[in-house]
């Protein structure tokens, strides 16, 4: 990793992209071995799906089919759900944002394109954004039209595999301590990296170092 | 917030998690309109804690969650079509831009009551609708409900029903009757067989023996040829715990008092209610 003053990038090559639609997240090959390794938490497997389904289900959503509505929520509801509930702790709270979350995507399939990246990945960004203004008992600070992802990622294959779930755990597991906490203070429980630096004590620039350090850590661990 | 050029990176993914204070947000955004370079990397950004929030511990949805979600997508893909023309819809900016000349010679007020006016019809035609839906149900409900019951009825009364006693092989069978007695209803159901037939200007007639005061008259009835006889929902007052039922045969009219012999009689076991 480069220091704080390396710029905006880590990686030269990516200043050379026309627009961004080419930074590509590498395709993650699929891990057999750590799909037979998995534990018991079979009640919340789905099955892999395309990016061109999940663009064809929204399509159909568009023409007001409550049966592709039904499909996008049975693949992508339990992940959803999950992400609210790490971020809230309260099944209640949590289905009522990923309630919400899916209920827009019906009204405004158009919230979501191909160019925003995958569905899944999407959806699990907007999903923890608006838990996040729960828990800062805000009014919703961006509009969902907001996130977008980079394109041509293979997430949208992956993001339901619970082998994909295992190697982020598992990346994020590797890091060093200071940096998981703080990521995951700033991601999940939605601290200010202000408000961070005053609870840990550490400096406002170590703060902020420590997550992109982390989500950078994260990035190279799922390129090729 | 710049460095000259770009965002930096530590900003960007601040920026992408909210945690940036609006007048941070604001410089980043005002740099991210001019900025494919930081757009992208932003995407970039995004796509990182994409992969850190679907590492999250699984949760299986509560139970019902599917069927509250579409539930709700069914009853908005019901809502009346002037519903569905007042949701906000995106309009592409060379559109927006396109309308503006003709906006502005709108009637604002006016068009802000209307808006107002809409909104109260939208909501009360939604709430009709949530009512005539419930009043439908428990329709539907009481409907299923009184066929069922017509049909014990039917069955119960039907004179082309086949009655048939059981009783231990190569016994004889003798008169019987089967009272089933709800007192606090005044509920009662009876079913009698292998009656001798009564002389004409006679019927049978159903006792209620109290556990105190006089027997209670439940019900006048006549076998058919093959003995078999009912006696569905008598008319009866609610609450008469019973001792036992008897069976007398009476005068046609009924008697007000039960006559000697009594050709049946049967305890009544403990209430279940």
């Amino acid at each position: 990793l480069r220091g704080a003053d390396a710029g905006p990038f880590t990686r030269e090559s990516e200043l050379q992209y026309n627009g961004g639609a080419q930074l590509s997240m590498s395709d993650f090959p699929s891990n057999p071995a750590a799909a037979s390794e998995r534990s018991s938490d079979e009640g919340v497997r789905q099955p892999a799906r395309s990016p061109a389904e999940d663009m064809e289900l929204l399509s159909r959503v568009q023409a007001r089919d409550q049966g592709a509505m039904a499909e996008i929520f049975d693949r992508y509801s339990g992940m959803a759900f999950s992400v609210a509930m790490r971020v809230l702790r309260d099944p209640s709270q949590a289905e009522d944002v990923m309630q919400d979350v899916f209920f827009r995507l019906w009204q405004n399939p158009g919230a979501f394109t191909s160019e925003r990246g995958s569905l899944g990945g999407w959806l699990a960004v907007v999903v923890r954004n608006r838990a996040i203004d729960i828990v800062r008992r805000r009014r919703p600070s961006d509009p969902v039209e907001d996130v977008v992802l980079p394109a041509n990622t293979n997430l949208a294959a992956e993001v339901e595999r619970n082998t994909l779930m295992e190697r982020v755990r598992g990346v994020l597991t590797g890091l060093p301590a200071e940096q998981r906490k703080t990521l995951e203070m700033a991601y999940f429980d939605g601290l200010s990296h202000t408000e961070i630096a005053a609870k840990t004590g550490e400096p406002l620039g170590t703060v902020k170092t420590r997550i992109r350090s982390a989500l950078i850590t994260v990035r190279k661990a799922f390129q090729a | 917030m710049t460095d000259g050029r770009h965002i930096p990176q530590d900003d960007l993914a601040l920026h992408a998690m909210q945690a940036l204070s609006p007048e941070e947000s604001a410089v980043v955004r005002a740099h991210l309109a001019e900025c494919a370079a930081c757009r992208g990397e932003l995407a970039e950004l995004a796509g990182d804690l994409a992969l850190v929030a679907v590492g999250v511990e699984q949760h299986a949805v509560p139970a019902g969650a599917r069927e509250r979600f579409l539930q709700r997508v069914a009853d908005d893909a019901a809502a009346p079509a002037a519903e569905q023309a007042a949701r906000p819809r995106v309009v592409p900016i060379d559109e927006a831009r396109a309308r503006r000349g003709l906006m502005h010679r709108i009637p604002w007020t006016a068009v802000a009551a209307l808006l107002v006016i809409t909104a109260g019809l939208v909501i009360k035609i939604g709430d009709l609708r949530l009512e005539v839906a419930e009043q439908a149900r428990t329709i539907r409900e009481q409907s299923a409900a009184n066929a069922r019951a017509q049909q014990v009825m039917d069955v119960l009364t039907s004179r082309s029903a086949q009655h048939v006693l059981l009783t231990a092989a190569k016994t004889k069978p003798a008169p019987t009757a089967r009272a089933v007695y709800l007192a606090s209803r005044g509920a009662l159901i009876m079913q009698a067989s292998n009656l001798d037939p009564v002389p004409a200007g006679k019927m049978y007639e159903l006792w209620i023996i109290p556990m105190s005061g006089a027997p209670v008259p439940a019900g006048m009835f006549r076998p058919d040829a093959a003995g078999t006889a009912s006696l569905v929902m008598p008319q009866l007052p609610k609450g008469i715990a019973a001792k036992a039922f008897g069976v007398t045969v009476e005068n046609e009219a009924g008697a007000q008092s039960p006559t000697m012999p009594i050709v049946l009689s049967g305890a009544a076991p403990a209430a279940g209610e």
